[in-house]
């Protein structure tokens, strides 16, 4: 097949080539050989020095014995499945009741969920900040209900841990992720026929029927798109979490999970182990890049890709 | 102006070959149609003409300069497209002068083209508006006159008209027609419409599945057609197809279903001797056929029963089936509208009486009859296979 | 049934059909519904009102229902840096000032950069035949998915690197290390952007006519020329889209921020962040610190407003837990 001026794809995508290699390669490339070294405190020239696989025997210690790394494995499982579950059903929910309501109000109701997906990170840790203040609007409220008296800080006390924290960072990136979800989820009931939900309709069928037997199985390549998306980003978001733990809204152990461990065993103000933050990260790398061929493989790529017509 | 030649081109998709060893030229200064069903190939040969498309095999001539190579901008080719493709996000104007300016032409001239072209083609006073605001019909002439302003070696169209309406389709027609005239131009047509293909070119080239089927005048393509396709891809309603036996002796002659006789004289006669085939599909055009309650004198009659009338103001189409199953249409006097279930004759001149080879699917009239009697049969031919006469 | 009806009544349109017949089941239904999803919503709600009530308010509110005085001293407190009423001025305006400019920059950056490497790449994919380009493909969805907190440790190496190199080394003088801040976070946090955006804009390119280029190529414009005159203008709302997208994800970036740039050059996430982290808080004051979260959120509220649509359509795969 006679390619375009050969000059030309290269021209168009330069920029973005650029980016990628040092943004993505490069970096990748670093972050696996760092974990070969005996890096610290940003001393980059340690880079030309080996170890072997003392970051990893390192890592695997501290996984056994730590009893701290123990939290956060723990919670990095507990927040992964609870917030994972929060985004498809609470999505799907809302997805179903945005669907089921006049437009308009549907419409209203949908941005409004979206909100916290469009804030700052810096803005929407201050409102959940104050939410779960010790003296903030959620002990009010349970303190109303009689289960709490005084202030209290329910992502620190040690009376709620670990599920105080686990809580509030399962609630917060909940609010976060369950509007992928809904969007996706909603587009979806959208785009099946109405006769379909008609035809159904007219041969009996109650809501309840039309949710399990139309719109879930109808939908059921874009719920197990979304989950596997899902279960990919929980694993490698950190920044709400940082804050939450920055700002003492919650345990310091009990609300990290391995993203976050990596980024502050990198960076963090009283550790500056890079070495380990790295071996770390190469354990990230490799959960990720096998969801990722997953995901490519559920959202049907090859759809997505446009024959190039004509041969100029 | 030049010619344009196509010389052995193939064009393959894959697997897929939309475009078989065509050879074909396009005279210089002449209209000419390229008429095919949709999926035929036409709009890819025509892309291969203009450089969208490079032949897989084959060449691509400009006055005898290959330019299989040469890429669209420099080939001095205007294409209209099908949905006319304009710019939606510039004016008429700038649409029109789009071409000249990306040839530096002097600001002063790049006026006085524009308005010249759309003078012409009477869009002069839409030159300030977005092609969301023209009718089909006026985007049609802003297409053509953005093809036009930069004085193309060769115009391309690509079902032109295939987007109008019918009445605005019978104007824009005429005018094509007279302004390929005027100018001069080599215009290639490409079109799945045979009205149009038949009142606009000098030249037509039939195309089926990626192969040239017949090339040759409007009324060559009418009265002779080449084969089965051309036949019953032309006409409205197409040519009649029925099959029949050919009886050898004493001289060969064609027994019609419903008891009618054909026999052949002269060239056709022997040809048809030569040839030695069992049978053959007879073919003719409903108009050319004379319902009548009797066989009529001097005609070749077959007998008929009438299957139902279809009243077109004008004139009457009649169906008639055949004994053997097959079904005939004749076009009649509006006058002329027997009952269902009658028994009427199909009366046909014997010299509109065309007849192909089953096998082939070719007119006899352009088979080469075998050189030595002895041989009863041509060559065994599958369809579609290249022909001889495929270039003109 | 009250539901089933609901969902007909829906799907008719409200004057459509013999179901028409149970408006008042389907009403009935949809204000549960309604209900439902306002209690549902309510910690929303009930937050984001505090905060932006919070810095109008004279005192420390816990909740939205508490009684406060209406009162603008927090925003003048907060532009003119002071942090508590009692405080001295431990910031001077033009340093808020500044803050603002350098969130602003680096959300400008990073759209800049995004839209410049994306767009024609995208066309390069939409349009282009070469060799890898489904590989290519492919492949930015990998990047897109790709654990950011494993790149970010090699990104900050090269950073530490090109620093020793460039300003220990003494190749420039210590003024342009801010510049070179910045101008490597705003890179940084664009190519997070460029697989994502790239993709968006090649499904827009896509949906392009092929004979409107053809059209241009036919004219006699080159590749180049084609790409820019005729077929950018023609992919401008997806341009708008990915712009916005790439101009929110600068604006609200506060990682890269806070590990890129020097505490004495915050933009508004990172100030925010530096009074509430690790117990500074005791020096703040609260209402300030929403007097700054209101100011940073408003872009993000203009953005909702004006472009509703694109937000609940265009931006599906766009957009990450």
């Amino acid at each position: 097949m006679p390619g375009s001026r050969s000059w030309a794809p290269a021209l168009f995508l330069s920029i973005m080539g650029f980016l990628v290699v040092a943004f993505y390669l490069l970096p990748l490339l670093l972050t696996v050989w760092a974990s070969f070294t005996p890096i610290r405190d940003w001393r980059v020239e340690s880079l030309g020095k080996s170890v072997g696989l003392d970051n990893y025997r390192r890592l695997f210690y501290l996984i056994r014995h730590d009893p701290d790394m123990g939290k956060v494995l723990e919670t990095t499982v507990v927040f992964v499945s609870g917030t994972l579950l929060v985004n498809v059903v609470g999505g799907f929910l809302l997805a179903v009741a945005a669907f089921l309501l006049d437009e308009r109000v549907s419409l209203g109701f949908r941005l409004l969920w979206l909100l916290p997906r469009m804030t700052p990170v810096a803005v929407f840790g201050l409102l959940w900040y104050y939410f779960f203040h010790g003296n903030g609007m959620f002990v009010h409220f349970l303190q109303a209900l009689g289960l709490l008296e005084g202030p209290t800080w329910i992502g620190q006390d040690q009376r709620f841990l670990p599920w105080g924290a686990w809580f509030i960072i399962i609630f917060v990136n909940g609010l976060v992720g369950v509007s992928y979800g809904m969007i996706i989820f909603y587009s979806a009931f959208k785009s099946i026929p109405r006769d379909i939900y008609m035809a159904a309709l007219v041969d009996g069928a109650r809501l309840r029927d039309i949710i399990l037997k139309i719109m879930v199985p109808l939908t059921r390549w874009h719920i197990i798109f979304v989950t596997v998306w899902q279960l990919l980003s929980l694993l490698t978001t950190y920044a709400h979490l940082y804050v939450l733990v920055e700002w003492r809204v919650v345990d310091k152990w009990y609300g990290m999970t391995w993203s976050l461990y990596v980024f502050e065993t990198a960076f963090g103000s009283t550790v500056s182990d890079q070495a380990l933050a790295a071996a770390a990260a190469v354990i990230l790398i490799v959960v990720g890049i096998g969801l990722g061929l997953a995901t490519l493989r559920i959202m049907g790529f090859e759809r997505e890709l446009k024959p190039v017509r004509g041969d100029i | 102006m030049v010619e344009v030649e196509l010389r052995g081109v193939w064009k393959v998709f894959g697997r897929v070959a939309a475009v078989r060893d065509v050879n074909l030229r396009f005279p210089d200064g002449k209209f000419s149609s390229i008429l095919g069903p949709s999926g035929s190939g036409k709009s890819t040969l025509l892309y291969l003409i203009a450089g969208i498309y490079r032949p897989t095999r084959g060449e691509v001539l400009f006055d005898g300069r290959d330019v299989s190579r040469v890429p669209p901008n420099e080939r001095n080719v205007g294409l209209v497209f099908q949905n006319y493709a304009l710019y939606p996000h510039m004016t008429v104007f700038d649409n029109i002068a789009f071409p000249l300016r990306l040839r530096k032409t002097p600001r002063g001239e790049v006026e006085r083209r524009v308005r010249e072209v759309a003078e012409m083609l009477g869009i002069g006073d839409l030159l300030d508006r977005y092609p969301a605001q023209l009718s089909g019909g006026q985007q049609q002439r802003v297409a053509l006159a953005r093809a036009l302003v930069k004085r193309p070696s060769v115009l391309l169209l690509d079902e032109p008209l295939s987007n109008l309406d019918a009445l605005v389709r019978l104007r824009i027609r005429g005018e094509l027609k007279r302004l390929q005239q005027e100018l001069g131009i080599t215009a290639i047509y490409v079109t799945h419409d045979q009205s149009e293909a038949l009142a606009m070119s000098d030249q037509i080239a039939v195309i089926h599945r990626g192969e040239i089927q017949q090339v040759g005048t409007p009324e060559d393509v009418y009265e002779k057609p080449r084969n089965i396709f051309v036949a019953s891809f032309i006409g409205m309603p197409p040519a009649n197809l029925v099959p029949a036996e050919v009886r050898r002796a004493p001289g060969p002659c064609v027994l019609l279903p419903g008891g009618g006789e054909y026999c052949p004289r002269g060239g056709l006669a022997s040809k048809l001797a030569a040839l030695g085939l069992e049978r053959v599909v007879v073919a003719f055009r409903p108009e050319d056929a004379i319902l009548a309650e009797h066989p009529l004198e001097d005609y070749v009659s077959m007998e008929g029963e009438v299957y139902v009338v279809e009243p077109l103001g004008r004139e009457n189409i009649v169906t008639l089936s055949l004994p053997g199953g097959h079904s005939v249409k004749v076009i009649t006097q509006p006058v002329v509208s027997p009952p269902a279930g009658s028994r009427m004759y199909i009366n046909l001149e014997p010299s509109k009486i065309r007849l192909f080879d089953p096998e082939t699917e070719l007119n006899i009239e352009y088979l080469e009859a075998p050189p030595t009697p002895q041989v009863e049969a041509p060559p065994p031919r599958r369809r579609g296979e290249s022909v001889e006469e495929g270039e003109e | 049934m009250r539901g089933a009806l609901s969902l007909a009544s829906r799907l008719l349109g409200r004057r459509g059909g013999r179901l028409e017949e149970a408006p008042l089941t389907g009403r009935g239904f949809q204000a549960i519904l309604v209900l439902a999803l306002l209690a549902a919503s309510l910690p929303i709600i009930l937050s984001y009102t505090l905060l932006v009530e919070l810095s109008f308010s004279s005192t420390l509110i816990m909740s939205p229902f508490q009684k406060t005085q209406f009162t603008l001293e927090n925003w003048r407190l907060f532009l003119e840096g002071k942090l508590a009423p009692t405080a001295a001025r431990i910031y001077s305006p033009a340093y808020i000032r500044s803050m603002i400019v350098n969130t602003l920059i680096v959300a400008a950056g990073v759209t800049v950069v995004v839209i410049a490497a994306s767009a024609p790449a995208a066309y390069a994919l939409s349009r282009l035949r070469f060799r890898f380009r489904a590989a290519t493909l492919r492949f930015l969805i990998l990047l897109h998915a790709f654990p950011g907190v494993a790149l970010i440790i090699g990104v900050y190496a090269v950073y530490v690197y090109l620093y020793k190199r460039l300003f220990v080394g003494g190749l420039l003088p210590k003024e342009y290390l801010l510049l070179y801040s910045f101008a490597y976070v705003i890179v940084a946090r664009a190519s997070l952007e460029v697989p994502m955006s790239t993709w968006i804009l090649k499904g827009f390119f896509d949906r392009v006519p092929w004979e409107v280029e053809w059209a241009a190529l036919v004219d006699g414009a080159s590749r180049l020329r084609t790409f820019w005159q005729v077929m950018l203008p023609l992919i401008k709302p997806g341009l708008a889209a990915v712009a916005i997208f790439a101009f929110m994800a600068g604006w609200e970036e506060l990682i890269y921020v806070v590990v890129f740039l020097p505490r004495e050059a915050p933009t508004l996430a990172s100030f925010i962040h530096y009074q509430l982290s690790g117990g500074s808080l005791e020096a703040s004051y609260l209402p300030v610190v929403a007097a700054a979260a209101t100011v940073y959120l408003i872009p993000t509220i203009l953005f909702f407003v004006f472009t509703q649509k694109l937000l609940l359509e265009a931006a599906h795969g766009g957009l990450k837990a």
